[in-house]
């Protein structure tokens, strides 16, 4: 598994894909930095999290889910995928390794992100403070567990369909919220007393006296995408 | 000699239909292994249930003598080249070769470039690879296949698109391979007298099932020359032949009699004829070639 996550990490590190978003965030950021000076307001790093959540949706989910469902599809598109699943030891290991090289661009796209953050409210004049750095720790983890749930989810389609424009369609349509207000909305149309609000991805994880439910709730998810992905896999043949 | 590739009653079915039935090969250490068969003829199956990438649905195979669906290391011993070449189009050959490279674990820095230089790329430089032509993608994708030295490589009709020194390039890189490393192949192809220059045994396959498993000697034998033969009667002279020791003898509906052994006895025969009162009308010695007997054999004895 070493070495297969070895080549897609090179593959990712010399194809454009993988810096687009860190380009695309430079840009906001540049612009962000033109808007005025805003010296004297405090930030807590907790705060800025929250902020990051907010930035994270369209700037790094988002984009993450792009770069993703463009990764596999290209390999399995140009017929690579047999190379590797040709080479390995079990039929499962492509899949694990997928989870975890998504997991891996999820950390790297979080802490890029957060720096943006954190050095464009220090440009913009803003004080940076502490806050409470347990609850700061919960919420990074937080967020970076929702995007390897995301990746999980991502591959778990890819899987099922190997369709790139359905991967760009679900990345869209999750992250705006579409897909949320899809589910609520049936569900409300079903029953109005079930409320499943406490359960979606992006507004229900966001509830702040319950950070711990979701923590748990989203590592449910990660668990039950990861495994499905990884079980699809295994028993399909390998698609190209 | 080990078998490298054994299948035992192989079978594959996708919903009601089976695109492989029952298919027992046995490919041996060292032999290039021609795969024969029409489109759709389950060729490009049994290769993919070899190579690891898709499930049987019946029946089993042997990697090395180990089961072949759970390989373990042995997997990283087969190299392949099925459907697509595999390579990024937005990467130059090296690139893509250093690819394939990491993923098996070389770290010789070398080993792109002697690949590149053993398909006859070694001067693509930094091109990218979406700017080749076809047949200079199928070398790249054959380059692929080889790195790391594999002991056994599967391709699937490797010669596709290439011209006419490409496919020269190529066969001899095979024998060379097979002759210098031992390296056993499995080759498909729709060229059958090009595969017939350097395939050691063959197995034909036709509508999923494998209808025959031969050495390439015995295929010769099979493909020789046959003599045709029309008379004012058949029976009579197929009694005549008979009588003279001819076994493999056919009499076709229009009266034409083939005879496929000895077809030297030519003269032997006009003389036979002749002593037992029997007109000649037609006389004809025909040379046999691997695509004619491919085709007698799946079609039922059309094609001479």
């Amino acid at each position: 598994m070493g070495r297969i996550l070895k080549t897609d990490l090179y593959r990712i590190f010399h194809g454009l894909a993988f810096y687009m978003f860190p380009a695309a965030l430079m840009l906001i950021f540049i612009l962000s930095l033109t808007m005025g000076d805003e010296a004297g307001i405090t930030m807590s790093v907790e705060g800025i999290l929250e902020d990051t959540f907010v930035t994270a949706r369209y700037l790094t989910f988002m984009p993450l889910g792009f770069l993703v469902t463009y990764l596999w599809n290209t390999e399995t598109r140009n017929g690579f995928i047999k190379n590797i699943a040709g080479n390995v030891t079990g039929r499962h290991i492509p899949a694990v390794t997928k989870l975890v090289t998504g997991a891996l661009i999820t950390v790297i796209y979080m802490i890029i992100t957060i720096g943006f953050m954190l050095v464009g409210n220090l440009l913009n004049g803003y004080t940076i403070v502490w806050g409470d750095p347990g609850r700061s720790i919960i919420k990074l983890g937080l967020w970076i567990l929702i995007g390897m749930a995301f990746v999980a989810l991502m591959e778990l389609v890819h899987e099922l369909t190997h369709s790139a424009a359905l991967g760009y369609i679900l990345t869209i349509a999750i992250w705006t919220g579409m897909v949320e207000e899809l589910i609520l909305n049936i569900v409300a149309l079903i029953d109005s007393k079930i409320d499943l609000i406490g359960y979606t991805l992006i507004y229900g994880m966001l509830i702040e006296d319950r950070l711990w439910v979701s923590l748990i709730r989203t590592i449910v998810y990660l668990a039950v995408f990861a495994v499905l992905a990884v079980f699809t896999a295994k028993k399909r043949d390998v698609k190209a | 000699m080990e078998n490298i590739v054994e299948t035992i009653n192989l079978t594959k079915k996708y919903g009601d239909k089976y695109a492989l039935d029952k298919v027992s090969v046995h490919v041996r250490k060292g032999e290039i292994y021609g795969l024969v068969g029409r489109n759709g003829a389950g060729k490009t199956t049994l290769m993919r249930i070899i190579c690891g990438l898709s499930h049987a649905t019946a029946g089993e195979f042997k990697l090395f003598g180990q089961r072949g669906d759970r390989p373990g290391m042995i997997a990283q011993r087969r190299g392949m080249l099925i459907e697509d070449p595999g390579y990024f189009s937005e990467f130059d050959a090296e690139t893509n070769l250093r690819i394939k490279c990491k993923l098996l674990g070389i770290n010789d820095r070398e080993e792109p470039q002697r690949l590149l230089r053993m398909v006859g790329l070694g001067d693509a430089g930094k091109k990218k690879v979406g700017n080749y032509s076809l047949g200079m993608k199928q070398r790249l994708g054959i380059a692929i296949a080889m790195a790391g030295n594999p002991d056994i490589v599967v391709l699937d009709e490797p010669i596709n698109g290439l011209d006419p020194q490409g496919i020269v390039d190529i066969r001899e890189m095979i024998v060379r391979m097979r002759k210098e490393q031992g390296t056993t192949f499995i080759i498909s192809s729709h060229i059958l007298d090009e595969l017939s220059k350097f395939a050691t045994s063959y197995g034909i396959i036709n509508k999923g099932s494998l209808i025959m498993e031969c050495s390439a000697e015995e295929l010769a034998e099979k493909c020789e020359s046959k003599i045709e033969l029309k008379t004012d009667s058949p029976a009579g002279a197929a009694a005549v032949l008979e009588r003279m020791g001819f076994a493999q003898i056919r009499v076709q509906e229009d009266g034409r009699i083939d005879i496929f052994d000895s077809p030297e006895r030519i003269g032997e025969i006009t003389l036979a004829m002749a002593g037992n009162g029997i007109t000649t009308y037609e006389m004809t010695k025909k040379v046999g070639t691997i695509e004619n007997y491919y085709l007698n054999l799946v079609e039922g004895g059309q094609y001479a």
